[in-house]
């Protein structure tokens, strides 16, 4: 079997019906349904499945990575979430001591550990350096003081890994450092905040004299803004979800087919369009990761990859509301997350339909908004700068 | 042919600023989720006179199309406006067919309420007709203020029906909508029209319901109107107030683009919508020109939106911001029966 065929055989045999449902019908997962999918991956030994064979990954290739991507997602697979293995795993791996990877390597491959992100701040988002959440070192530890903010799921977390201001005097960019903190420490508090659809996933996090201790500093002090860039590229290599958006599309067709537009011609033009979209970015994101295999790819064009990514996935997304028309305006947020999960209800998967329609609003801010993007690509592919 | 807004114009306007302005604890975002009719706050819009804005002075009221879309505009961040649209096509259908002018003072007086549909407005709508016998079958999947109107004007192609809604045939089915709102999914099941609720047949009611569809036009185009003109206001505050890299992000070219087209959307938006009033002002009900200026603003309007959030960043995320509300509503205005995508059909079709 091609490991494609591997992938594919394992998700339609393991992914649970309940959760599968959820997500082709777009509706809020729960913290239990991301965790019993991934609970599903750690025991196949998948969950982690770039990382180096030492650290309890599988050493797969980008390709590899790239098709169990595209493979899970399109057939309904949550999005696995990315704050431990993609993001704060590799940063340990390559940066961290061997205690700190042998204190928290475990727990993300065994996924037990839930991490979340705590980068952005009220007064720093796009221009992250600006960050002020102080950590001052007071004798074998640092004291935390300051807010993140949209950190999502942190109400769902254990630990977060926090950008910090340990050297205020110097260069923005030169006084930040990269820290790990446990969020059951005293002086940790964390208040919702509600989106556009109506869930809770983002949060604010406040820090009041969280005392961390000094061994949870990844790297060297001061040095956390190398730590985050290379963590960043790592956000956005995954960013095009060819699988996810494929999935997407399946449905837009589906309910074009039960509205009777098949033959509408501005569906059909829409969805041509689409398609075509599609077919751009899935070859832009072979080609890129031909190029990264060879060692050749410059960092930008991981900057293509978000920018079409988020973009395509928001038009499906919208498209669909706009195909089920009427059907479209029923939306219950309670209604939504309360109910048991029958996939015969049609008027769930319908809500779940809007409420992603609502939520795609966000991948083009976040992770570096699109509009930074285009800065980067006219600043360091095109010499604009 | 006067364009600006006249004197009395601006003082309505005026007038619903300071309301909306007053209760914006209630009408804010969060007042969408105010699901349920309040008829103290009724009571006191019909003191204002917002709704004798619809009417004309020889049917006891003080406006026409131009004071209806003053009134639709200034209340369009608030809930209000889709609870005031279903009222002004009541008012505007029982004006021209002179029908039953006792009602049409009580719904002024803001002591009735009443919702006007239109044949658009339903799926699979039905008039049997047996003799002199006729029966009504259909549904109206989402019906603004359904939950709380008493009656229920329906402007047919060639009878005018005044229902009672409570009559036999006549199913409710109140559901939480997107934009944070009841609606009512309401069904006719055989529903018998009987002789004395026909309030014009024949080409009299061919006039009301052009007059409904020229009244439902304006309102759309007025609310998008509104609503972009806030969102649009609020974007352009928070670029200048919001600084990144050492700066106001309104300094960055690349925004100040999208605030410019922006900016032009909504012109354009505003010209839609008046010439969609002034077309109901003349009773000059050509579909094109009117199914253009509909889909034409709504589409403009989701631009406009959208881009409101995504300028605001994270903050655009939020519920605590009015900008996630105003999409969700513009997309209703856009998928609703009657809404742009009906519009955007006729435009399609040959006879459209
Ligand atoms: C759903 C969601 C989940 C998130 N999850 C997390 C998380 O888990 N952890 C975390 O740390 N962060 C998270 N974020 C935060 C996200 O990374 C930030 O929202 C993003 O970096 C933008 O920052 P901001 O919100 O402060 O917007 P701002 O930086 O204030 O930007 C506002 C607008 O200005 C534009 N802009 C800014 N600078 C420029 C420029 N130089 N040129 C042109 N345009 C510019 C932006 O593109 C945007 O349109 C999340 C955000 C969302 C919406």
């Amino acid at each position: 079997m091609t490991f494609r065929q591997q992938v594919r055989a394992f998700t339609k045999e393991r992914l649970p019906a309940d959760i599968r449902d959820k997500v082709m019908s777009g509706r809020p997962l729960q913290r239990d349904d991301h965790m019993h999918w991934q609970d599903i991956l750690a025991a196949k030994g998948w969950i982690a499945g770039f990382w180096p064979k030492q650290f309890g990954g599988c050493d797969w290739s980008p390709a590899q990575s790239y098709i169990f991507q595209e493979e899970t997602t399109r057939a309904g697979a949550p999005w696995l979430l990315p704050f431990g293995v993609n993001y704060v795993g590799p940063v340990i791996y390559t940066y961290g001591s061997e205690e700190q990877k042998a204190r928290h390597l475990p727990g993300i491959v065994s996924n037990e550990v839930f991490w979340c992100q705590g980068y952005s701040e009220p007064g720093a988002g796009s221009d992250l350096a600006k960050l002020s959440t102080r950590a001052e070192r007071d004798g074998d530890s640092y004291v935390v003081n300051g807010a993140k903010i949209w950190t999502s799921m942190a109400h769902w977390a254990d630990w977060i890994f926090a950008l910090v201001r340990t050297d205020p005097k110097v260069k923005p960019q030169r006084g930040i450092s990269f820290l790990l903190i446990d969020l059951k420490s005293p002086g940790v508090s964390i208040r919702p905040i509600r989106s556009i659809e109506g869930a809770h996933h983002l949060n604010q996090v406040f820090f009041d004299n969280v005392r961390v201790p000094a061994e949870n500093l990844v790297g060297e002090e001061n040095a956390g803004w190398t730590y985050a860039k290379f963590l960043l590229g790592h956000e956005r290599v995954l960013s095009a979800e060819i699988g996810k958006a494929k999935r997407m599309l399946d449905r837009l067709r589906a309910v074009m087919a039960e509205r009777h537009l098949d033959e509408d011609p501005h569906f059909r033009t829409q969805l041509n369009k689409l398609e075509t979209d599609l077919l751009a970015l899935e070859w832009t994101t072979l080609r890129m990761l031909d190029a990264v295999m060879d060692g050749s790819a410059p960092g930008f064009e991981a900057s293509i990859l978000k920018l079409r990514g988020s973009t395509i996935v928001q038009s499906i997304a919208e498209c669909t509301v706009d195909a089920l028309g009427p059907q479209a305006i029923a939306y219950d947020v309670a209604r939504l997350e309360a109910e048991t999960n029958d996939p015969a209800a049609e008027a769930l998967r319908n809500m779940g339909i809007v409420s992603e329609f609502l939520f795609q609003r966000a991948p083009t801010i976040w992770g570096g908004s699109n509009e930074i993007q285009r800065n980067i690509i006219a600043k360091h592919a095109l010499g604009l700068g | 042919m006067k364009l600006n807004l006249t004197d009395e114009q601006t003082m309505l306007a005026q007038s619903v600023a300071r309301l909306v302005a007053d209760n914006s604890d209630r009408t804010g975002p969060n007042g969408g989720a105010e699901a349920h009719h309040d008829p103290d706050g009724w009571r006191q819009i019909a003191e204002l006179g917002w709704l004798s804005a619809g009417v004309s002075e020889s049917a006891g009221g003080f406006g026409g199309s131009r004071e209806m879309a003053v009134v639709i505009e200034g209340a369009a961040s608030t809930p209000l406006a889709g609870r005031l649209t279903p009222v002004f096509m009541a008012l505007n259908m029982l004006e021209e067919s002179g029908g039953a002018p006792d009602l049409l003072a009580e719904i002024m007086a803001g002591q009735k309420l009443a919702c006007g549909l239109l044949p658009e407005m339903a799926s699979n709508l039905e008039v049997r007709r047996t003799g002199s016998d006729i029966r009504l079958s259909g549904r109206f999947p989402a019906v603004a203020m359904g939950d709380a109107a008493e009656v229920v004007v329906l402007a047919l192609d060639d009878i005018t029906v005044l229902i009672d809604a409570d009559a036999d045939g006549i199913g409710k089915h109140g559901f939480r909508a997107m934009d944070g709102t009841t609606q009512v999914d309401l069904a006719l099941s055989e529903m018998a029209v009987r002789p004395e609720m026909i309030l014009a047949s024949g080409d009299p009611a061919r006039t009301v319901q052009d007059r409904a569809r020229l009244c439902h036009a304006a309102t759309m185009t007025a609310e998008c109107t509104g609503l972009c003109k806030s969102l649009f206001d609020a974007t352009l505050t928070y670029v200048k107030q919001r600084e990144q890299f050492g700066q106001p992000i309104g300094r960055f070219q690349a925004l100040q683009h999208r605030l410019a087209d922006m900016f032009i959307a909504l012109e354009e938006i505003r010209s839609l919508a008046l010439a969609t009033a002034r077309a109901a002002e003349e009773g000059n009900a050509q579909s094109r020109p009117l199914s253009q200026a509909v889909t034409g603003s709504i589409d403009r309007a989701l631009h406009i939106a959208k881009e409101a959030i995504q300028l605001h960043g994270g903050v655009g995320m939020t519920d605590d911001l009015p900008l996630g509300a105003g999409l969700r509503r513009i997309k209703m205005l856009q998928v609703m029966l009657g809404g742009g995508e009906t519009h955007r059909q006729t435009l399609l079709s040959a006879s459209g």
